[in-house]
């Protein structure tokens, strides 16, 4: 009696169940309700935990995979936060005004975009289609708890038959919310703006060319968790697409896009009372990079091929101003990294029998990673790294993945994978990043080796007409894991900090996730869907947990219809954190329950449509702290958020 | 005993001429900037005093006495003699300092040696530099430079941070002296190699009275001295030291080389445990270099 509202398939890049009138796309964003942030949106999804560290710019985890060892994709550029406290995921300069889908690929999928370990997150922004001559949408939105504003707009005109633009914007503004408990929690304030521009031109029936530039910028961002907040986070994307179908030929698809993303990041302690020192933090990321792909149909292959480049420079340091009156204190924290990645993925996926399809992918990556900073190199020689150029890295993955259709009713999935990806930037060379979580300084280590990982996953789905019940499960078994190790002969450098910690390749670890998805339509107008995650890690070397596994949590949605009214209910209950790595900087949480009401009422207009929208969440007013949440920051208490949307 | 020729007896040390006159170039300054330029007493040689740094200050100083124009006879030895006068109650006092190297002379230059200067130049005291040119106990020449010789002032104000360490060696008059260069000029994020010149002052038996000549104190370099050091960050905020240094060893007379590693820029002390046998002479909890960058 239960209908998925979600579940997590290996091979889609949309996992969209039709069952009876329900057809529900996860990935795909509202169309024309951007009420949601980009965090919110991820924090709501099955497939996905984020971490806090505030009230803005959630960092994602993928089945407790994070940082280097997940890829990001936005609209098929590779973009690098330019944090070097993680401040800035690629994902917290999206707005979903933009945005068409936001996805979660996972092994065999995700290895398209980028080698990693976890999965890949895949944003879609959203293109003119030229099928409407002009559409207009505003929506503006209030949240009682952080007297918060939210705001968005977009545009989209089909110029002539070939051309077509979208302008779409979003502005927010927030103060700092209060917890369940009606304390205020200082420093989730955020403010932002993004504007984005897209086009699209069609050369012929079967070619078009697609262009996209956007700018967003983050101000006065406040981060509980950590010791500074940040003043200005700014990022500028813009890439040109080609795309053309050929009917007849060798192969049916080619797509190809160049692109290029700046983004600067400014981190600020103007606004903290009692800080030990004042510091400028500033950091830079820029990205070029392009790819190509190609695709091609037999009878029984779907087989694709893609090569991509990028090239990634990173830089930051820090001036730290003496509160004694000496001299002010300065250093670099990525001193210019640049890394040129060339990288080619296969996939072909194989219909062995009407029952059994196979698919399979490979791909290998190579990247020079280079420290060209002079200074840089000279603050790691106090560590005894002399560093003289490049380093060389050959990574990827191979994964096969059988899909068997026993019956009509009953679908299964076995997959393996075997990846293996280079150190990221800061693992290699970073110099003494603060981690507010586990309160050590980090230094990179420069001749670390690839990480490693062995991964098996199944799928069991069983559906009737108007209800689905699975699982699925992965294990993971981890080589070479990187992880920071305490280094007892270094002094830390930040304040308070509890010493230093090199990040160090630890010889094994496990992880293992495991879910349980059902749902089922009542009837049209009411349906329920239920998930339920639990997952485990273990690191051998430190003798602890690994982080960001996930608590057993249950999520249900029961939707309801009537007439014109649409209107959700929905309950989170989870453990919470009862075996956290606390050698990583984790704590235990309570259990917690959750519960979010949502009504929407579409009012006719002449040639438009107004929506009222009402939002009720944390309506029992808990007070809870996310399992992933930072040095315990608590989450908002009950918020109310009223809506208007109106489309022309 | 070769100790006593480096003793510098009366703070006066006659350099002998390298035979070998290819280790100077004319052409090349040895050294990058000249501080000053005398004529010596009879008007003939032109002498300039170069230094590594553009002036000279309180601390170790790398410095050439260099000829320009008339070339002096082959064969001599050099005489050079710093003295701080010092005007009190309406006397004049005067004492030495220590320095070290001058090994490469020639009758072109002295070679490069290092002063280590104690003072600055003060309201009442200011430094020469007397220099002189002997050819078989003759004098060829003698020059007298009047230099300027700065403060180091930090913005820190610790009085245990020092650019040059005194301390006493025991219960006698005898104190230990040190100073520090970086091998590279100046200190930098990052490896940084340098040397610590450390020397025994004893005392001038007249305590510098009168025209000086004969009455200076005495700076003996010290060979066997053990050095313990840490660098170490002292502003409130930082209070953090920086891995992977290497303690000074004693490398020529009176001079030890280490490594210290400054993981960032701004005021950073050499902290140092120094001891001679079973005599320990200063510990880090004492005077320390120091220096900001």
């Amino acid at each position: 009696m239960l209908i998925p509202f979600y579940t997590t398939a290996q091979d889609k890049k949309i996992t969209t169940y039709h069952l009876s009138e329900v057809t529900i796309s996860h990935d795909t964003i509202p169309s024309e309700n951007y009420l949601l942030s980009v965090d919110d949106y991820m924090n709501q999804r099955n497939d996905l935990q984020v971490v806090k560290r505030g009230g803005f710019a959630f960092e994602p985890i993928i089945e407790g995979f994070t940082d280097g060892q997940i890829a990001v994709s936005i609209d098929g550029m590779r973009v690098f936060g330019a944090c070097t406290d993680k401040m800035d995921p690629a994902t917290s300069y999206l707005e979903p005004v933009n945005l068409k889908k936001l996805s979660v690929l996972k092994e065999n999928e995700s290895q398209m975009y980028g080698t990693a370990l976890g999965g890949t997150i895949m944003a879609e922004m959203r293109y003119p289609d030229l099928s409407k001559s002009l559409e207009v949408g505003v929506q503006t939105a209030y949240s009682s708890n952080s007297n918060g504003f939210d705001g968005n707009l977009y545009v989209e005109k089909t110029i002539s038959d070939q051309w077509g633009i979208r302008y779409s914007g979003a502005y927010r503004k927030h103060d700092s919310y209060t917890d369940g408990n009606n304390e205020l929690v200082k420093y989730t304030q955020y403010e932002k703006m993004n504007h984005t521009l897209t086009s699209t031109y069609k050369l012929s029936t079967t070619e078009k060319l697609t262009a996209l530039l956007m700018y967003d910028h983050g101000m006065d961002i406040g981060y509980p968790a950590l010791n500074m907040d940040v003043g200005s986070a700014k990022a500028l994307m813009g890439n040109i697409g080609y795309t053309k179908h050929y009917d007849k030929g060798f192969i049916n698809h080619l797509e190809a896009k160049v692109y290029y993303n700046d983004i600067k990041h400014v981190m600020d302690d103007s606004k903290r009372e009692n800080v030990a020192i004042r510091m400028d933090m500033p950091g830079l990321s820029q990205t070029l990079g392009a790819w190509v792909s190609v695709n091609r149909k037999t009878n029984n292959h779907k087989l694709t091929l893609k090569g991509d480049f990028y090239s990634n420079h990173l830089f930051a340091d820090m001036t730290m101003y003496s509160p004694s009156g000496g001299v002010n204190m300065y250093m670099l924290t990525w001193g210019d990294i640049r890394r040129n990645s060339f990288a080619t993925n296969f996939q072909d996926e194989w219909k062995l029998d009407p029952r059994l399809t196979l698919l399979t992918n490979l791909r290998l990556e190579w990247a020079s990673t280079n420290l060209q900073n002079e200074l840089g190199r000279k603050q790691l020689e106090t560590m005894n790294y002399f560093i003289d150029g490049p380093r060389s890295d050959l990574s990827g993955s191979f994964s096969a993945l059988f899909k068997y259709k026993l019956n009509s009713s009953i679908e299964s999935k076995f997959g393996i994978s075997y990846t293996s990806r280079m150190p990221s930037a800061s693992e290699l060379y970073g110099f003494y990043l603060f981690n507010a979580n586990d309160r050590f300084d980090y230094l990179g280590t420069p001749d670390l080796k690839n990480e490693k990982v062995i991964s098996f996953d199944f799928t069991l789905r069983y559906h009737q007409e108007n209800w689905q019940i699975g699982a699925r499960g992965r294990a993971s078994f981890i080589k070479d894991y990187i992880v920071g190790v305490v280094n007892e002969n270094y002094d830390s450098m930040t304040s308070g900090a509890l010493g230093v910690k090199t990040y160090q390749n630890v010889e094994g670890a496990t992880s293992t996730h495991f879910e349980v998805f059902a749902g089922v339509a009542f009837s049209k107008q009411l349906n329920y869907n239920l998930n339920l995650v639990h997952e485990n890690g273990y690191i051998d070397a430190l003798h602890s947990p690994m982080p960001y596994q996930r608590p057993l949590t249950i999520k249900n949605k029961l939707s309801y219809q009537l007439q014109k009214l649409t209107s959700s209910f929905y309950y989170e209950y989870s453990v919470g954190m009862q075996s956290p790595s606390e050698a990583l900087g984790e704590q235990k949480t309570d259990p917690y329950h959750l519960v979010n009401v949502d009504f929407s009422y579409p009012v006719k207009l002449k040639n438009s449509r107004l929506y009222l929208e009402l939002g009720v969440h944390n309506l029992l007013n808990s007070y809870y702290i996310d399992p992933f949440s930072w040095n315990g920051i608590p989450n908002s208490g009950r918020n109310i958020k009223t809506s208007i949307r109106f489309i022309i | 005993m070769k100790n006593i020729f480096l003793a510098l007896f009366l703070s006066i040390v006659l350099f002998a001429c390298n035979e070998d006159n290819s280790s100077i170039e004319p052409e090349q300054p040895i050294l990058e900037y000249a501080i000053a330029s005398e004529k010596d007493e009879a008007n003939t040689y032109t002498l300039t005093l170069r230094s590594s740094k553009a002036n000279l200050h309180e601390g170790v100083n790398n410095v050439a006495f260099v000829t320009e124009g008339d070339t002096l006879p082959e064969g001599g030895e050099w005489k050079i003699l710093p003295k701080m006068h010092m005007q009190m109650e309406g006397m004049t006092h005067m004492h030495s300092t220590p320095f070290l190297g001058f090994d490469e002379a020639d009758n072109h230059a002295s070679g490069i040696g290092q002063i280590l200067f104690l003072m600055p130049t003060v309201e009442m005291g200011s430094w020469t530099l007397e220099v002189s040119y002997l050819l078989e106990d003759e004098s060829i020449a003698d020059w007298t430079f009047e230099i300027q010789v700065d403060a180091i002032e930090f913005l820190a104000q610790d009085p245990t941070f020092k650019t040059v360490v005194r301390v006493p060696m025991g219960d006698g008059d005898e104190t230990l002296i040190m100073g520090y260069n970086f091998t590279a000029g100046e200190p930098a994020m990052g490896r940084n190699e340098y040397e610590v010149l450390a020397f025994k002052r004893m005392q001038a038996m007249d305590h510098g009275h009168g025209d000086g000549h004969g009455h200076l104190e005495t700076y003996m370099p010290l060979n066997d001295l053990t050095i313990k050091s840490t660098p170490f960050m002292p502003d409130p905020s930082m209070n953090h030291g920086s891995p992977n240094n290497t303690d000074p060893s004693f490398v020529s007379e009176g001079k030890y080389v280490g490594i210290a590693n400054f993981t960032m820029t701004g005021g950073w002390q050499i902290k140092m445990n120094v001891s001679e046998g079973e005599n320990t002479y200063l510990t880090e909890e004492g005077q320390s270099f120091y220096t900001e960058f």
